[in-house]
């Protein structure tokens, strides 16, 4: 496969040992070339630690990882220049002037595009002989964006791009990572806490737990074919068994909650039939509903 | 690599500018004792040369820990307020990055060396003292300070690439120093040594070999970690 044709980023059951803790297990994942992913977890899930090891920041326990059909062991600089990275933190040349760095940057990227980084200015409102050290949490964000999408690359990933930033420099970054995405076919990774952005923004989601895999589908489908059921058992009685689609339960008194994915019309039917339920309301979910039920749900099992 | 070279330069300009002050500091200071102290006229210009040999060696002696300073400041200050974050995550190698903080620590160390160099062989001889490669009581000097001054440079230059801390890893880089300088001069005094060339070219050796030694594992690690 060649890296023109490959998925923008692959990963075989990735492993990242941290003396006795598996930071990352055994993941697989495969973004296609164009999507959007939106990485999801709690804390300490091994989000930023995956994203660390696409860019060649951390070592491969086990596992492959293939960036843009790159190996970053071993390619990573070519890996850089085609990818757009904003980390979690903005550590920046705090000495510098926000001209400064963009010089800087641009003069490692054969690709980069002085209109783009000028609309970008404007668009993010910077002023750019202001010093780094004088830069808001905000504008540090936008100038690591401007640093990551003004080279035009074919692969970003942002760690937490949006962590501690007011609605208004949430929405400009938001802007104009859709703006980026939108006009060229660029992949993207992103994770988020926020998952309001990521229902927003991305195609597909992958969500982490504990290091491993709790889930890899479209956005869409997931909300489609993820429900929330209330029903109210009868006087007694207490629901005999777990259905395996349940990611979640919780009994109140008569009331029985549940989170079923999937959930289709022939289990609904089946809960009424096997369960001693007299009512069973079925409602919709969002992303941060789904996401605080898989966990809590998770840590009910553990 | 311009952009590289431009980033270590400011990198290390605070250490550059220390030195320059503190050697235009010395020799101001002299220029006015002579100046102060002068006892029915000008001193003769001997005097001159004299004092402004012996400034200029104890200087030169001194600057190895500016020397050090700069190993000790090429890898760990980015580390300590991890920019060096953000340079790895840009796309230049592990080596093009080491070359151009190579290249300014020589360059920086070779300012200081030449700066000496001028004041001993150029403007000494004008008051008509002997250059101090002429001169016996420096014959050894040079290549000395030079040996010590690679030992120092590989031992901080080994310690930033361990460390956070460019003052541990100037620490280190004194530490190899003191210890081979100490350990040879034990052994010295021990078995009654004359101080003869011989010996000399002892210290300078082992001093060469250690610096060298600490300078290869110091760029054999920085190129093999992965983290920044």
């Amino acid at each position: 496969m060649t890296s023109s044709d490959s998925p923008a980023i692959e990963l075989i059951g990735l492993t990242k040992i941290f003396g006795e803790v598996k930071a990352v297990d055994a993941l697989s994942l495969v973004v296609p070339r164009g999507t959007t992913l939106g990485l999801i977890g709690p804390n300490g899930a091994g989000k930023s630690t995956t994203i660390r090891t696409l860019m060649g920041l951390s070592t491969v326990s086990y596992g492959t990882v293939r960036v843009l059909g790159l190996d970053p062991a071993v390619d990573a600089p070519q890996i850089k220049s085609r990818v757009g990275y904003v980390p979690e933190t903005h550590l920046m040349y705090r000495w510098m002037r926000i001209q400064d760095v963009i010089w800087f940057a641009k003069s490692f990227y054969p690709t980069w595009n002085d209109k783009l980084c000028r609309d970008l200015i404007n668009l993010f409102g910077l002023a750019p002989r202001q010093k780094i050290k004088q830069l808001s949490k905000g504008t540090l964000a936008k100038v690591s964006l401007l640093l990551a999408i003004a080279h035009e690359p074919e692969l970003l990933i942002l760690d937490e791009p949006m962590s501690g930033l007011d609605p208004l420099a949430r929405e400009e970054i938001l802007d104009g990572v859709l703006r980026t995405t939108g006009e060229r076919q660029c992949s993207v990774l992103f994770s988020s806490h926020s998952l309001g952005d990521v229902q927003r923004m991305a195609d597909n989601v992958a969500m982490l737990y504990e290091g491993k895999l709790l889930l890899h589908c479209p956005v869409d489908e997931l909300l489609t074919s993820a429900k929330r059921v209330r029903a109210v058992l009868r006087d007694g009685c207490v629901p005999v068994w777990r259905p395996p689609e349940a990611i979640w339960q919780c009994v109140e008194r008569r009331e029985w909650q549940l989170t079923l994915h999937p959930c289709s019309e022939q289990l609904l039917a089946r809960l009424q039939t096997e369960f001693p339920v007299d009512n069973v309301e079925v409602t919709d979910l969002s992303l941060e509903d789904l996401f605080k039920d898989y966990v809590k749900g998770r840590r009910k099992l553990a | 690599m311009t952009a590289l070279l431009w980033k270590d330069f400011r990198l290390n300009l605070p250490i550059a500018v220390a030195s320059a002050v503190v050697w235009a500091i010395i020799h101001a200071f002299l220029i006015l004792t002579m100046l102060f102290f002068r006892e029915g006229g000008d001193p003769p210009a001997y005097i001159w040369g004299e004092a402004l040999t012996t400034t200029n060696t104890i200087s030169l002696a001194f600057s190895q820990l500016l020397v050090g300073a700069l190993g000790a400041n090429a890898i760990a200050c980015e580390r300590a307020d991890r920019s060096a974050e953000f340079l790895f995550a840009l796309p230049p190698t592990r080596v093009w990055i080491l070359m151009s903080k190579l290249i300014l620590a020589l360059a920086l160390a070779l300012g200081v060396w030449g700066a000496h160099l001028f004041m001993l062989e150029v403007i000494v001889p004008v008051f008509g003292i002997l250059p101090a490669t002429g001169n016996p009581r420096l014959a050894g000097f040079y290549p000395m300070m030079l040996a010590s001054s690679i030992c120092l440079f590989g031992g901080s230059w080994l310690g930033s690439s361990l460390l956070k801390s460019a003052a541990y890893a100037l620490l280190i880089g004194v530490a190899l120093t003191g210890a081979a300088g100490g350990a040879i001069s034990s052994i010295q005094v021990r078995l009654k040594l004359a101080d003869t060339p011989a010996l000399e070219h002892t210290y300078q050796v082992t001093f060469l070999v250690l610096g060298i030694a600490a300078f290869a594992a110091g760029t054999i690690h920085f190129l093999r970690r992965v983290e920044p």
